[in-house]
């Protein structure tokens, strides 16, 4: 592609994503076109937060499409992620057959048809007629072997199933990985995909969020809200606060008429559970520590 | 076929990365030609963006795709950082290693004249066999450290392995009999049962990182942070002089926020060893909360103390007495030419059920095979 033009394909898919209400940054934009036109997956990781879901959903919206999501965790198995056999209704149907006079293979052929798989979301994900969006969030939960299953589906948007055969997309999906890297992820995996690190945005963007997400609240209270969570990022904390703590925040203040952070410690205090997480932060953000970072903005 | 310029850079440019330790195969480069099209100049931005999301694959390489970038398309404004850039990037590396005190030059010299313990065999096995206080590879150092909190998690899964269905048991697998009397005919001949989950291992760690631990650290700090990040209800301890607890500072999901909080707070790397005032703080202070009778103390020094053998051994009985297994690993233990202090072993090896070496990644290979053992 020209590069005049990719920077307005750049430029056009800003704006179609800013209507959907998702700032994005240049790089991220450029990754999301680079996904469609390579056809490859995308992972994307970062602190818990930071969107990356929301990429996914954004996507999802942005193409009028359907968003499959698949939502890893210890023990995750092939089972529950891809496909699965319908057993009350298989032995029901032998136990139906049990008398019919059609060969054995004719029978078993049946029992093991279209008729009585149960899609889950990959399977799902590559028999949409339209491409969907499909979402494999956190990724990182689950084990190596699940990892080295999705291979598979990966790099050739394929699914085997002993039974019926190698089923192949019907149509292929947007695929969007998202990671907290609890775990290193195999090179495999990793190199199938086009890979984005989402930081903590910066003042700008994150003023931008909040005015796009929460127009209700007025722009010097989002200034004000912006710089407080930007100076509590670089405190020494055990969960750093992301952009939804920043929105739930800015939804509790503008609910408790604040308009002026500035005289407000009390307010600051009572609602410091919406961006702190953990009890060690809770603790250590007193009052007076508050009181500091409230000074130090403008 | 000769390549235009551009491309031929371009190609440099990938070779560079690769060299660097990116992944970047002939399929990265394929789509990387094919988007940076020759005859259109990119804007420096745009092909800043296109490249980093091509060639990156972690987050350690999205951070640091920036200065190479500029190193190599703009090397006019990388004169003064490009310098030292080695040394700048040894320096990070030792930074956990901590070579406090030590400068800059020292530390380029001291790498320069390490070579990498093994050559020849396949990659894999060498680095897991090299010694890490030699190995001077960059990207095998990587590797190797990666590895290394890789392990722990085959930690968990060992464990996790013993909830497998078995054909004898007490609870019943419903979903997998079911399964299996399709072949007769719905009826449920074979059963099958799920096993009972056995709860992970308590680990305790105890993790010498005074100076004379410093080149063995950054492997052992990999691993002991895997192990913390896969076991949640684990705890660790740092020592030097002194005793201090870290188990949040482990956890920490950034490797670069853990290295910083650890150096910033405890002054690492700065004194001589203690092990059994270190020994004696933690069981006056934390050993009643902490241990359990299924507890796995796990100690990681070299041996070198300051303090009387006597105290260590009064301190490891009383540790003994509360906990299921002491296991000592020791990153000198593999080594040519070393050999335990008589007086020390003495005094330790009846309260300690394992010594064991801690230098490659072999060896922590071996600790984790007697962990799940004996889990």
């Amino acid at each position: 592609m020209h590069h005049a033009l990719m920077k307005k394909e750049i430029a056009s898919l800003r704006s179609r994503l800013e209507n959907t209400g998702y700032i994005a940054d240049d790089s991220l934009i450029t990754t999301l076109l680079l996904m469609d036109q390579l056809g490859r997956p995308l992972l994307i990781e970062g602190e818990a937060g930071v969107g990356k879901t929301e990429v996914a959903k954004t996507l999802a919206i942005l193409h009028e499409c359907p968003l499959i999501r698949l939502q890893c965790y210890d023990g995750l198995d092939a089972s529950t992620a891809v496909y699965e056999w319908n057993y009350t209704h298989q032995l029901l149907a032998m136990k139906l057959q049990e008398n019919s006079k059609s060969p054995l293979s004719d029978r078993e052929s049946r029992i093991f048809s279209e008729a009585y798989l149960l899609e889950r979301p990959l399977l799902s994900a590559i028999r949409q007629p339209q491409s969907p969006v499909l979402l494999i969030d956190e990724i990182d939960r689950t084990d190596e072997a699940f990892e080295a299953f999705l291979l598979e589906l990966l790099s050739d948007f394929q699914v085997t199933i002993p039974e019926l055969g190698t089923i192949h997309a019907t149509s292929l999906p947007r695929v969007v990985l998202t990671s907290n890297a609890t775990r290193e992820l195999s090179d495999a995996l990793r190199r199938r995909c086009l890979y984005h690190y989402l930081e903590y945005p910066d003042k700008d963007k994150e003023l931008l969020i909040i005015r796009s997400r929460m127009p209700a609240v007025d722009e010097h209270l989002s200034r004000q809200i912006v710089d407080f969570v930007q100076c509590l990022r670089k405190s020494d904390l055990r969960k750093r606060p992301g952009i939804a703590e920043t929105l739930d925040w800015s939804a509790a203040l503008l609910g408790m008429g604040v308009d002026d952070l500035k005289n407000n410690l009390d307010t600051i205090y009572q609602t410091r559970a919406c961006v702190l997480k953990t009890r060690d932060d809770m603790e250590a953000a007193s009052k007076t520590f508050l009181g500091r970072l409230l000074e130090t903005i403008a | 076929m000769n390549l235009p310029e551009a491309d031929t850079r371009l190609t440099g440019f990938l070779r560079y990365l690769r060299h660097e330790g990116y992944t970047v195969g002939i399929q990265e480069t394929l789509d990387t030609l094919d988007i940076m099209q020759a005859g259109h100049q990119p804007d420096k931005t745009l092909a800043h963006h296109i490249l980093r999301s091509l060639a990156c694959r972690s987050r350690e390489e999205w951070q640091q795709f920036d200065q190479l970038f500029e190193q190599y398309w703009f090397p006019e404004h990388y004169v003064e950082k490009s310098t030292n850039v080695r040394v700048a990037r040894l320096y990070r590396r030792n930074a956990l290693a901590g070579l406090a005190g030590a400068s800059e030059e020292e530390m380029y010299n001291s790498g320069k004249n390490a070579e990498m313990a093994a050559s020849g065999a396949g990659r894999q096995k060498t680095i897991s066999r090299a010694d890490f206080r030699f190995l001077n590879d960059r990207k095998a150092a990587r590797d190797i450290e990666k590895l290394a909190e890789n392990l722990a998690t085959v930690l968990k899964k060992k464990s996790r392995r013993r909830r497998q269905f078995t054909r004898h048991g007490r609870l019943l697998d419903i979903r997998r009999t079911l399964r299996h009397s399709m072949s007769f005919g719905g009826l449920p001949v074979k059963r099958y049962y799920s096993q009972r989950r056995q709860d992970p291992p308590h680990l305790v760690i105890i993790h010498d990182v005074s100076h004379s631990m410093a080149w063995n650290n950054p492997l052992l700090f990999r691993f002991v942070r895997g192990l913390m990040r896969t076991f949640p209800d684990s705890d660790a301890f740092a020592f030097h002089t002194e005793l201090f607890c870290v188990s949040t500072l482990y956890r920490e999901r950034s490797l670069k926020i853990m290295r910083e909080r650890l150096e910033e707070k405890n002054h690492l790397w700065l004194g001589g060893t203690c092990i059994a005032d270190s020994l004696e703080t933690f069981n006056r202070t934390w050993a009643r909360d902490i241990l359990r009778r299924d507890s796995i103390v796990m100690i990681l020094s070299d041996g070198f103390d300051t303090n009387d053998p006597e105290c260590l051994e009064r301190e490891l009985f009383q540790l003994n007495k509360q906990a299921k297994k002491i296991v000592w690993l020791n990153p000198m233990l593999g080594r040519e030419g070393f050999e335990f202090d008589e007086t020390f072993l003495q005094h330790t090896r009846d309260h300690v059920d394992r010594f064991a070496p801690a230098h490659s990644l072999e060896s922590l290979q071996h600790i984790v095979d007697y962990l799940s053992a004996s889990g």
